[in-house]
């Protein structure tokens, strides 16, 4: 299995508090889990990864390059896309504007030619177009109805997924999902988890996926780490890490 | 009843070139009639927009204009070229639109940062003197000719507007209208203070343009009777506006104008989509500066005379308050702010003293009435793609 992204000894403190402690972890091309309590560090983990943070310490490799410097947009040029924990869209855009948003790094009309020639970029923007309504279907067909609504008026899991294919248009070889599901009740959560199983199919993207809910991590994960204050506590199949010891004291609070 | 439908049809379509033509006669009473005139068209504008807006009129009034658009820009044009005529040829009337166009070609650049990216510069003005001066002195101690000094005004204004906004990737909201506020004060200062930037006694004699030969200075002959020069500036003026206002437009429906929009709801949501915020944000401001930069130089090379005052925070306020009541984020609705208001100022003179307090009354009043400005942001609908 090639390694896509490679963390070595992983590290951030926030003054006295170590959020991520020296985690070293690597994936391929597979849907990795990433569970733990709450405050274990899931989140300050992909802000890592994503180049949000700057890490006090180790190095994070991508495709073999290393990116542990690099600035959030390069690591989303590189092909890294994410989605938020509290949804994140525009809300004063619509759900065509917040679409094309995810687009932004594949678009290479500068901005003087913008300004010289309507018609190239229309003609970019036209394609970009069908590729983020193409998206979009995926998840919901309504949606492409209501590309020119805002944000607020649509309901939050149909939010969740334009925040998911606001990341997926620009067909991203790492997809950084932080809790897709939070918010959304039963039935909702399986409607999501579905859509990610048919994406993942479709497009074989790999996907860092932390969650809340073991009966979705035990359905959609190849892989799980388990992470529990800032260090990893055990890793392998659901199976495996369900049997840890370690884990199910972190679970219960010890 | 079909024939009924045919003729409100083609109704509906001369309606663009209708509203461009009530909009210049507006504009023209505005200029020409008493302070009272100028009021009750604003009123009335506000009334309007408000009850199009309620039944969709507004909307649809931009489609129809999308859709004319060649014929509705034929008008426009035609209305600007006969404007001078309508202005009855008086100077003092003819003035009043020259700095009309010019504070809006200023508007428009601010309009990138207030409007597109919510960050309010209070140093508009300064940029705009930063033009003015460099046009005079390329002008008046190396002689070139004006328009190398508006080509210098350009070139030194797109660098100051990188100086202007590197605060803007340091520091947000109030922090960076602060600084703004700093380099406004800085630049007076700098000037007054500087003898060989005529100090506290500007600059006189600053030559005018001149085009084939012909001083733009010069007031014309037209079928006998005398045109004063101004109209030579309304032209040039004018034309620089559409241009600018076409940039505008371009700008706000690419990625560049939707990447600003991000900018301003979320930096960190803006810079996971691959938005380079460094380069983006500094655009933002060096666009906009060569904005002020251009009306700058136009204004110096009008007016031949420039004194710091022309440049000092009240006019800063006077620019952010035309993006606020045209219309954030619409370059169509600042520009219409931009000459509502100059032409409101230049009304208020009779209140000498009590000029800028009534000022603020009149804006006061028209912001609380419709709050989102006069004609305010558009979603953005692309004209494509339409038949998925
Ligand atoms: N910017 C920050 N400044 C200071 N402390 C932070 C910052 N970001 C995260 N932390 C701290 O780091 C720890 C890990 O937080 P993180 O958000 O990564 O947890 P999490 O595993 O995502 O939790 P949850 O399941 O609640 O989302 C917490 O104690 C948090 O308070
Ligand atoms: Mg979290």
């Amino acid at each position: 299995m090639d390694t896509l992204l490679h963390t070595k000894n992983l590290t951030i403190h926030f003054g006295g508090l170590i959020a991520v402690d020296s985690v070293s972890c690597s994936m391929g091309n597979e849907v990795l889990g990433l569970i733990g309590p709450n405050g274990s560090g899931k989140t300050t983990f992909l802000n890592l990864v994503s180049g949000i943070y700057s890490s006090t310490g180790g190095k994070i490799e991508f495709q073999g390059q290393d990116i542990t410097r690099l600035k959030t947009h390069e690591i989303r040029s590189a092909g890294i896309a994410r989605t938020f924990q509290t949804n994140r869209l525009c809300e004063k855009l619509t759900v065509l504007d917040n679409m094309l948003l995810g687009l932004y790094s594949k678009q290479n009309t500068s901005w003087w030619k913008v300004i010289l020639s309507q018609k190239t970029h229309y003609r970019e923007l036209k394609e970009n177009i069908s590729t983020c309504l193409e998206v979009l279907g995926y998840f919901n067909k309504n949606l492409i109805d209501r590309k020119y609504e805002l944000i607020d008026t649509i309901p939050l899991i149909d939010r969740r997924r334009i925040e998911i294919a606001r990341a997926l248009v620009s067909n991203p070889s790492l997809l950084l999902l932080d809790e897709p599901t939070a918010g959304l009740n039963q039935e909702e959560t399986a409607n999501i988890v579905d859509d990610l199983k048919r994406v993942r199919e479709k497009t074989h993207t790999s996907i860092i996926f932390i969650e809340h809910d073991m009966g979705v991590i035990s359905t959609i994960a190849d892989r799980v780490i388990v992470l529990n204050a800032g260090k990893i506590i055990a890793e392998g199949s659901f199976e495996e890490i369900s049997k840890s010891e370690e884990v199910r004291t972190a679970y219960l609070g010890s | 009843m079909t024939e009924n439908k045919i003729y409100t049809h083609k109704i509906e379509k001369l309606l663009p070139s209708l509203g461009v033509v009530v909009f210049f006669a507006a504009l023209a009473v505005a200029i020409t009639g008493s302070l009272w005139s100028t009021l009750i068209i604003l009123i009335g504008m506000t009334g309007l927009l408000i009850y199009g807006e309620k039944h969709g009129q507004v909307d649809r009034a931009y489609i129809r204009v999308e859709e004319r658009r060649s014929s509705t820009l034929t008008v426009l044009i035609i209305c600007i070229v006969l404007l001078p005529f309508i202005l009855k040829g008086n100077s003092y009337f003819l003035h009043i639109a020259v700095m009309a166009g010019i504070y809006a070609i200023v508007a428009l650049g601010l309009n990138f940062q207030i409007g597109s990216m919510g960050q309010v510069n209070f140093a508009p003005a300064a940029m705009f003197g930063v033009g003015a001066y460099t046009s005079a002195m390329v002008t008046v101690r190396l002689g070139a000719s004006p328009w190398i000094g508006l080509i210098a005004a350009m070139i030194v204004t797109a660098g100051m507007g990188i100086v202007f906004g590197f605060p803007a990737l340091k520091t947000r909201g109030f922090y960076f209208s602060l600084v703004t506020i700093a380099l406004q004060t800085i630049f007076i200062l700098l000037v007054v203070n500087t003898e060989w930037l005529g100090g506290p006694n500007g600059i006189p004699g600053i030559p005018a343009f001149s085009l084939f030969g012909q001083s733009l200075k010069k007031s014309g002959m037209l079928l006998g009777t005398p045109i004063p020069y101004q109209m030579n500036y309304i032209y040039l003026t004018f034309t620089l506006l559409l241009l600018l206002i076409v940039i505008s437009k371009r700008l706000y429906s690419s990625r560049i104008g939707l990447a600003w929009n991000a900018i301003e709801e979320d930096e960190i949501v803006a810079s996971t989509q691959g938005i380079n915020l460094t380069k983006v944000k500094l655009l933002s401001f060096s666009i906009g500066s060569v904005f002020a930069g251009i009306a700058g130089s136009l204004y110096a090379h009008y007016t031949s005379f420039i004194g710091v005052e022309d440049f000092d925070f009240n006019k800063s306020l006077i620019f952010i308050c035309m993006v606020l009541l045209g219309g954030m984020d619409n370059p169509i609705g600042v520009t219409i702010g931009a000459i509502m208001l100059t032409v409101i100022d230049e009304k208020l003179r009779i209140f000498a003293d009590y000029r800028m307090l009534m000022y603020s009354i009149i804006l006061i009043v028209v912001l609380v009435v419709r709050s989102q400005g006069l004609l305010p942001k558009r979603n953005r609908k692309y004209p494509l793609g339409e038949e998925n």
